[in-house]
C-alpha cells in the first residue's frame, strides 16, 4: 500500500486497522532515508535494525530527531567533531516521551554546530540540502529535521528552537513547525544553547500532527527547573474550537521583504478576513531591538554553556570548537567580562523587559499576530556570505517571541515566484499553543496551505 | 554604551577574553574576531536609543522561581562510575580522562 504523504495520525488509522503492519511503515521510513539520505545529508546517524515496539499510539512511527538531544546509546553530536564520539548515557525527556508512547526514532538530524545558525552550514558534518532545490539550504539550525520531513523520509521529526531554528526551516522547507512557549517542553537532555530561549518543538505535515506530537512531549519536568507546572490542555480539541480570532499584523514586520513573501502573507490576510477573521493593524517594537537582545544574552549563555566542553568530561577539548561557536564564545566572555557586564548582559535583559511589555500590551487588543516567518526563500547554499549578520538578518522576525518566550508557528502558504515554500508565521501569548494551532488548522482546511505540503511528498515520490 | 568606550578593540583585548574563554586563537583568528566583535558591539548599541532607567531586568520569561529538589527524592539520575567513564578517551590510558598536573 502506498503510504507517501500520510500523516501521523493517518498512519496510526492504517495500523490501527490492519491495513498495513507497524514493521512495514518503519522498513518504508528506513528504505528511503536511506535512498535519499545522500543527497540530502539529512541524517548524521540512522538506527537501524532496532525492535519496533507494538504498544503506544506511535508504535511503527519512526520519527527523526535533531542531534541535539541526548539519546542513550545512541550518538549525539549536536554536529560538532568536539563531540563526534559522544554516545550518552540518558535520554532526553522529549524522546523519553515518545519512546514512552512506542516511538521509534529512525535517526539523529544534522543541525548547524551547537545549533549556532539558520542554514545548517556551520555544521562540522556538512550542510543538509534543501529537498526543494538541493542547491539551497533548508535553513537551521533544525535544517536536518527539515528537510528529512519535506522529502518524507519520516512522516515527522523534532526540532529546537532559540530563537527561529524551528520556524525557519519550516518556512524554507516548506512545513508546519511550532515552537512552544518557553518551558511548554523540557529542554532536559538538550544540548544546551541559550538556556533562557531553548524550546524543543514539532515539524510536521499537518497542524493535527503538529498539536497531537506536542500533547507528547508538553508538561511539567522534575528535571528541568525551568518547565513550567502550568496544566497541558487537550491542543487536538483546542485545535478544533473553531473560534474567530481578533489577528493583529504588526507593520513593523511588513518591511525589507521580499516582494512575494509581502503578497503571500497579504493574500493570507485576505483568506483569514473571508473566513470570518478581524484583521487589525498593530505595532510592535522594531525587530532590530529584538535582534540586539538576543544576540547578547545569547552569545553570554552560549559562553557559559560551552565552557563545560573543557576535554575532561566528554573527552575532547577545547581546540575541535569550529569557528562559529568560538565567535559566539567571545562575544559572550566579553559582554558578561569585568566592566561589560551592566553595560551589556543587563541592559539586555531590560530591553526584554520591554519588548515582553510590548507583547503583553499588544496581546489586550489581539488574540494573536501573524507576520512572514522570514525576510527571504530559501537561499542557495554559500549565499550567506553576503550578509554580515546572516543568522540575525533572517531570523529577525523570530526574534520577539523568542526573546519574550511565546510560542509562534510557522505554516506554508504557497510559493514565491522561484517555486520555493513561502512561511507565515501566528504568534500567540504565553501557553496559547491552543488558540495558534486552531488558527492555523482553520487555515489549512481553508486553503491546504495553497499546495505546498502535497507538492513537498510528490518531489520524492 | 558609547562607541568610545567599547570600541576599537586593540588585540591585547581579544587576547583577553580569549583567556577568559579558554581559548586559543591564531594570529589570523585574533583579527578575524577583533572585526568581528567590533561590528557585533557597535549593532547592539542600538539598545541605547531605548530608555531603560526605571526598567527591571527579565531574568526568566514565565517567572517560575524558587525549583527544590525534595530531600530524599531518590535520584534516578545518578551514574555508576563505569557509566560516567563511558565517554571517556581511550587514550593515553582507558577510562581515565587525564588532565593536567596542577600541583608538583
Amino acid at each position: 500500500m502506498d503510504i507517501l504523504g500520510k500523516s501521523i495520525i493517518q498512519l496510526q488509522d492504517l495500523i490501527s486497522s490492519k491495513k498495513i503492519s507497524s514493521a512495514e511503515v518503519y522498513s518504508y521510513f528506513m528504505a528511503r532515508a536511506k535512498k535519499h539520505n545522500n543527497d540530502l545529508n539529512a541524517f548524521l546517524t540512522l538506527v537501524d535494525e532496532q525492535t519496533i515496539k507494538h504498544d503506544g499510539d506511535m508504535a511503527g512511527i519512526p520519527l527523526a530527531v535533531k542531534d541535539n538531544f541526548c539519546t542513550e546509546g545512541v550518538r549525539t553530536t549536536a554536529s560538532a567533531k568536539l563531540l563526534e564520539d559522544f554516545v550518552p548515557q540518558y535520554e532526553s525527556t522529549v524522546t523519553q516521551r515518545l519512546y514512552d508512547n512506542g516511538a521509534t526514532i529512525l535517526g539523529k538530524t544534522n543541525l548547524d554546530a551547537w545549533a549556532h545558525g539558520s542554514s545548517t552550514e556551520t555544521s562540522d558534518f556538512g550542510p543538509s540540502k534543501n529537498p526543494w532545490d538541493i542547491t539551497r539550504a533548508p535553513g537551521g539550525s533544525s535544517g536536518g529535521t527539515g528537510a528529512a520531513v519535506s522529502a518524507y523520509l519520516t512522516p515527522a521529526g523534532i526540532g529546537s528552537e532559540t530563537a527561529g531554528s524551528i520556524r525557519l526551516p519550516a518556512a524554507w522547507c516548506g512545513l508546519v513547525g511550532l515552537k512552544p512557549t518557553y518551558g511548554r517542553v523540557s529542554r532536559f537532555g538538550v544540548i544546551a544553547m541559550g538556556s533562557s530561549f531553548d524550546c524543543p518543538g514539532p515539524m510536521t505535515l499537518t497542524v493535527e500532527d503538529s498539536a497531537y506530537l506536542l500533547q507528547l512531549i508538553a508538561g511539567h519536568d522534575p528535571y528541568d527547573a525551568t518547565s513550567s507546572t502550568e496544566a497541558v490542555p487537550d491542543y487536538l480539541k483546542q485545535m478544533k474550537e473553531k473560534k474567530k480570532f481578533t489577528i493583529g499584523l504588526p507593520k513593523e514586520y511588513m518591511e525589507g521583504l521580499d516582494a512575494d513573501i509581502e503578497k503571500r502573507v497579504r493574500d493570507a490576510l485576505k483568506v483569514l478576513e473571508s473566513m470570518g477573521h478581524t484583521i487589525k493593524e498593530v505595532s510592535l517594537l522594531p525587530p532590530k531591538y529584538s535582534i540586539s537582545v538576543y544576540t547578547i544574552l545569547q552569545r553570554a549563555e552560549v559562553s557559559s554553556n560551552l565552557a563545560r566542553f573543557d576535554g575532561i568530561r566528554y573527552g575532547k577539548d577545547r581546540t575541535h570548537f569550529g569557528s562559529e561557536a568560538k565567535r559566539r564564545i567571545m562575544l559572550g566572555a566579553y559582554t558578561l567580562s569585568h566592566g561589560h557586564y551592566d553595560a551589556f548582559y543587563t541592559k539586555a535583559q531590560k530591553v526584554k523587559t520591554l519588548i515582553i511589555e510590548d507583547m503583553q500590551r499588544v496581546f489586550q487588543d489581539v488574540d494573536l499576530l501573524i507576520a512572514p516567518s522570514t525576510p527571504v526563500t530559501a537561499l542557495t547554499l554559500g549565499e550567506f556570505h553576503k550578509f554580515a549578520f546572516f543568522g540575525e538578518t533572517m531570523d529577525a522576525l523570530d526574534e520577539a517571541a523568542a526573546v519574550a518566550g511565546t510560542p509562534a508557528i510557522n505554516i506554508p502558504f504557497g510559493f514565491d515566484s522561484q517555486g520555493l515554500p513561502v512561511g507565515i508565521q501566528i504568534m500567540g501569548n504565553y501557553f496559547e499553543e491552543g488558540k495558534i494551532l486552531d488558527l492555523a488548522y482553520q487555515f489549512e482546511q481553508e486553503t491546504k496551505f495553497d499546495g505546498v505540503i502535497e507538492k513537498g511528498v510528490k518531489n520524492y515520490e | 554604551m558609547s562607541k568610545s568606550l567599547h570600541t576599537p578593540l586593540t588585540n591585547a583585548d581579544v587576547l583577553h577574553i580569549a583567556k577568559l574563554a579558554n581559548l586559543t586563537l591564531t594570529e589570523a583568528e585574533v583579527e578575524k574576531f577583533k572585526k568581528q566583535l567590533e561590528d557585533t558591539i557597535s549593532y547592539v548599541e542600538n539598545l541605547d536609543e531605548l530608555d531603560t532607567a526605571k526598567v527591571e531586568p527579565t531574568l526568566h520569561s514565565t517567572n517560575v522561581n524558587n525549583i527544590y529538589f525534595e530531600d530524599g527524592t531518590e535520584n534516578k539520575r545518578l551514574f555508576t562510575t563505569d557509566e560516567a567513564l563511558k565517554n571517556a578517551p581511550t587514550q593515553p590510558k582507558k577510562k581515565m580522562f587525564t588532565v593536567k598536573r596542577i600541583m608538583e
